[in-house]
């Protein structure tokens, strides 16, 4: 039965990833009016003074004359064995830029999310932990205040503080451990409220469950029954909010590497898209795509250790 | 009672004068009992009586918007009111174990079921390398088989019985001086729920473990306890031994509980009332040969997956009955006797595998969904819970004129109109018609729910347990309710039901369910009379109250049948 549950999930991760290239493909290349012109313009040279023959070069190198179909089937066999074209604006294989880029990017997201997990945890449990109403409530309104400050705000302010005032970490720049720190916690204040929020949620509902009541008719410490019997169902509802957010952390790293000027995929994504970059704006996209699926995925198989019952339920649903 | 001669002067929990307040409202009222070592003491009162907040008080659990404005509670020697958290965590489940109400939500759905005995085990500082092996004989006494693998499981593969079994044998595993078992048995069948409460009961007696049971059906209280305190708006109304308690209850809410007890198992003991409301005429009227509703020979077969091989579950086989216009006809059995299935195929929500189902002489056995709609004018369903059946967006005028809404009957004045008539119907006020499901208690809720089946004038009512969600002063309201709705508009009611002393109450004929087959059926008090299936007999010998009746000098299932007739 597990087996079967966890080739399921890995078939629809496939599909789904399939289909995100798909819609990439057309969305860039089938619904402009002229990618040719756009990337034509983009290698260089002003507008209109693109000669028949750099067209035709154009043309050639991408396949566009070539029915759609052939097209299509060629770059997606290309993609599946790691070439996704070159970047127009840059000259470079698109791969070997993301190769490049990654590294900087995942750093941050990890280190993001890792401040997301601890936060985001430490205030739900203890906003729910205390005992003294006013300081619940007070706790509890936090996390609102968090996802409520829009990205660039939060990060312009740490930068003030932090860069300029208190001279603690540096501006800009991605050298270091110390770089990743303001553009980290600038991710991580918005996510870790979200994710605060629904532990909030889910730890006030589940203390409410008459299994707590038998936990605490057991003598069991306050602290115990909070952290394993409590937590572990709460944390049901939040993993899936933590599998959207660390999917969506190359978007939020966009905002982040802007504002403290940091190499990485979220500038590429910037750069690509300003010079109409279409090679390179699909590959980030896919990247982006598989990040998603991969995190999503992840968070399926993790699923039913927490909650046993999650495998029996969707196959008692299939048969039904 | 051999072991009370034990420790009879040591009370294990004594409770003086307590009175505990949410805010202004004050919901225990100068309470004072105790519960010595080897006894058995039984608390009953209806739900908002204040016994639960008695037990919080007990456990040091009280919420904390509860406060303790006089009194003690000393449990093991200690007053839990004036203690810190730490000295009453020590108190809980070393001194005093606790049974939870439901045993389907008392379990965490995370956690392995030996883990969560473990828990409990370790409280008693048992070395780590022997947990395990205490946790199987934890199991194992509280009755469960094969305890290393139920150890492994996690609760959702186990039935309520065994969970509430997994329950037990956690509130046992540290060897606590006193159990409180809070409503034991309100979510088991009682075939079920006895054996539960009999092996409970004679774990605490052989241990020396003082029990407080905490229960709404004053006949689980008489069945067992040396001592009942029955509770009322926060004060004890009432105390004693069984037998007086329930041969001369003092207090009025006594006697209102006493003639209340479904089934008159405890009724004919004091009352020597006329049997139920169940009108004779009516039956007798009723021509043989006059039916309503007819399975003939039905089998229900359903597929289930397993693995790549499929294994067929027959859930009913060969199954007939029929409902005789204007009685009542009751479908009784343990759960997963097939009586659901039968309702649902009467129903026509299920396809019978092979058979007949004959509405009014038309065969119906066939006919699809748009063919079937204007039928179903003629037959309501009521469903088992009023908490889940309406939707609590909805005031009670909607609620109760949807069908005319959905057979597009009349215009808005007169729905309106038609929603008050309604009301009237089942004494709902009419003012209760802007009111949502949240605004009321659970008798209201299903006085609604049947006004609603009522909305398109039926000839049949379908009842799925219409009763069992409700308190025992409720049930018999909602009880007598339908029968006066049966004589009035000359009803027809399948009646599904694990509680014979609700059957004895409301059913003309009887028909008794056992693995899908029909056992045994014919009219209720000749049945019940005279047992031939041994299902019957043992699902007879479930019901509650009839051992304190049989203390008090009546034969044995003799009762129901007078109740019966």
């Amino acid at each position: 039965m597990t087996a079967r549950y966890v080739a399921g999930r890995i078939g629809q991760a496939v599909v789904v990833l399939w289909a995100a290239y798909t819609v990439t493909f057309v969305v860039l290349y089938l619904l402009p009016s002229d990618p040719v012109s756009i990337l034509v313009d983009t290698a260089g040279g002003a507008k209109g003074a693109a000669s028949a023959a750099q067209v035709a070069a154009i043309k050639a190198e991408y396949g566009f004359d070539r029915p759609v179909p052939v097209q299509y089937v060629t770059m997606l066999g290309a993609a599946l064995t790691g070439d996704l074209g070159r970047s127009v604006s840059l000259g470079t294989p698109v791969s070997t830029l993301l190769e490049e880029n990654l590294p900087s990017t995942l750093a941050l997201a990890v280190v993001a999310i890792a401040i997301t997990v601890v936060a985001g945890l430490v205030l739900a449990f203890v906003a729910t932990y205390v005992r003294r109403p006013w300081l619940r409530t007070l706790l509890e309104r936090v996390p609102a205040l968090g996802v409520s400050f829009p990205t660039f705000f939060i990060g312009l302010l740490l930068l003030q503080v932090f860069s300029f005032n208190l001279r603690l970490f540096p501006a800009t720049g991605s050298q270091g451990l110390s770089s990743l720190a303001l553009p980290a916690v600038t991710m991580a204040i918005p996510a870790a409220g979200m994710l605060a929020q629904v532990l909030v949620r889910g730890l006030s509902d589940t203390l409410g469950e008459a299994y707590v009541t038998t936990a605490h008719a057991k003598g069991l410490h306050r602290l115990v029954v909070h952290g394993k019997h409590a937590l572990r169902n709460a944390a049901l509802p939040a993993l899936t909010i933590l599998g959207v957010l660390v999917g969506s952390a190359v978007t939020a790293s966009i905002v982040a590497e802007t504002i403290f000027s940091r190499a990485g995929l979220g500038r590429l994504t910037q750069q690509a898209v300003l010079a109409q970059d279409i090679p390179l704006v699909m590959g980030i996209v896919v990247v982006a795509a598989a990040a998603f699926v991969l995190v999503n995925l992840v968070v399926d198989l993790i699923y039913p250790l927490l909650d046993p019952r999650v495998v029996v339920s969707r196959l008692a649903v299939r048969a039904a | 009672m051999s072991t009370s001669t034990l420790a009879v002067d040591t009370p294990v929990v004594e409770v003086r004068d307590l009175s505990v307040a949410y805010g202004q409202h004050q919901a225990v009222n100068g309470v004072s009992f105790a519960v010595p070592a080897g006894r058995v003491v039984a608390v009953v009162g209806e739900s908002g009586s204040g016994k639960t907040t008695t037990v919080s008080a007990l456990l040091g659990l009280l919420p904390a918007a509860g406060r303790v404005v006089a009194g003690s509670v000393h449990v093991g020697g200690r007053d839990l009111t004036h203690v810190s958290e730490r000295e009453r965590r020590a108190v809980r489940g070393r001194v005093v174990g606790y049974v939870p109400q439901d045993p389907t939500v008392g379990l965490n759905p995370t956690l392995r079921v030996g883990e969560q005995v473990a828990e409990a085990v370790r409280r008693r500082g048992v070395p780590r390398r022997s947990v395990p092996a205490e946790v199987l004989e934890a199991l194992a006494a509280a009755g469960i088989d094969d305890p290393a693998q139920r150890a492994r499981q996690h609760p959702h593969q186990l039935s309520g019985g065994l969970r509430q079994r997994v329950l037990i044998a956690t509130a046992l595993a540290a060897h606590p001086q006193l159990v409180i078992a809070d409503e034991p048995t309100s979510a088991l069948d009682t075939t079920v729920a006895q054996k539960i409460l009999d092996h409970l009961e004679g774990l605490v007696r052989t241990s020396g473990t003082g029990l407080l049971i905490i229960t709404h059906d004053l006949r689980v209280a008489t069945d067992r306890a040396d001592e009942v305190l029955v509770m009322s708006a926060g004060r004890i109304v009432e105390r004693g031994r069984p037998v007086d308690v329930l041969g001369s209850p003092q207090h009025p809410y006594t006697q209102r509980l006493v003639a209340d007890a479904p089934g008159g198992g405890s009724r004919s003991v004091t009352l020597v009332a006329p049997a139920a409301a169940v009108s004779a005429e009516a039956a007798e009227a009723a021509q043989a040969d006059d039916v309503v509703l007819r399975l003939e020979g039905v089998t229900k077969d359903f597929v289930v997956p397993r693995g790549a091989a499929q294994r067929t579950l027959r859930a009913l086989d060969d199954v007939s009955l029929s409902v005789r216009r204007g009685t009542t006809l009751a479908l009784v059995g343990e759960s997963g006797s097939g009586k659901t299935t039968a309702l649902r195929v009467a129903m026509r929500l299920e396809e019978p595998t092979s058979g007949r189902v004959v509405f009014d002489g038309e065969d119906i056995t066939r006919r699809g969904w748009r063919e079937l709609r204007p039928l179903r004018r003629r037959f309501q369903l009521v469903h088992q819970n009023p908490f889940a059946a309406l939707d609590p967006r909805w005031d009670v005028r909607d609620l109760v004129t949807e069908p005319l809404h959905s057979f597009g009957i009349g215009t808005s004045a007169e729905r309106a109109r038609a929603a008050e008539r309604l009301l009237d119907a089942v004494h709902l006020p009419a003012a209760f018609a802007d009111r949502r499901p949240a605004e009321l208690s659970g008798g209201q809720r299903q006085r609604v729910a049947i006004a609603r089946a009522l909305a398109l004038d039926p000839e049949l009512v379908l009842l799925d347990e219409p009763v069992s969600a409700l308190d025992v002063t409720v049930q018999a309201q909602v009880l007598d309710l339908l029968v006066e709705l049966q004589r009035e508009r000359g009803l027809s009611y399948l009646l599904i039901s694990h509680d014979l002393a609700v059957v004895a109450d409301t059913s003309h004929d009887v028909a008794v369910m056992s693995r899908g087959r029909i056992v045994e059926s014919g009219p209720t008090a000749q049945v019940f009379a005279d047992p031939q299936a041994t299902t019957t007999a043992e699902l007879l010998a479930a019901v509650p109250g009839q051992r304190a009746a049989r203390r008090a000098g009546a034969p044995d299932g003799q009762l129901l049948a007078e109740a019966a007739r």
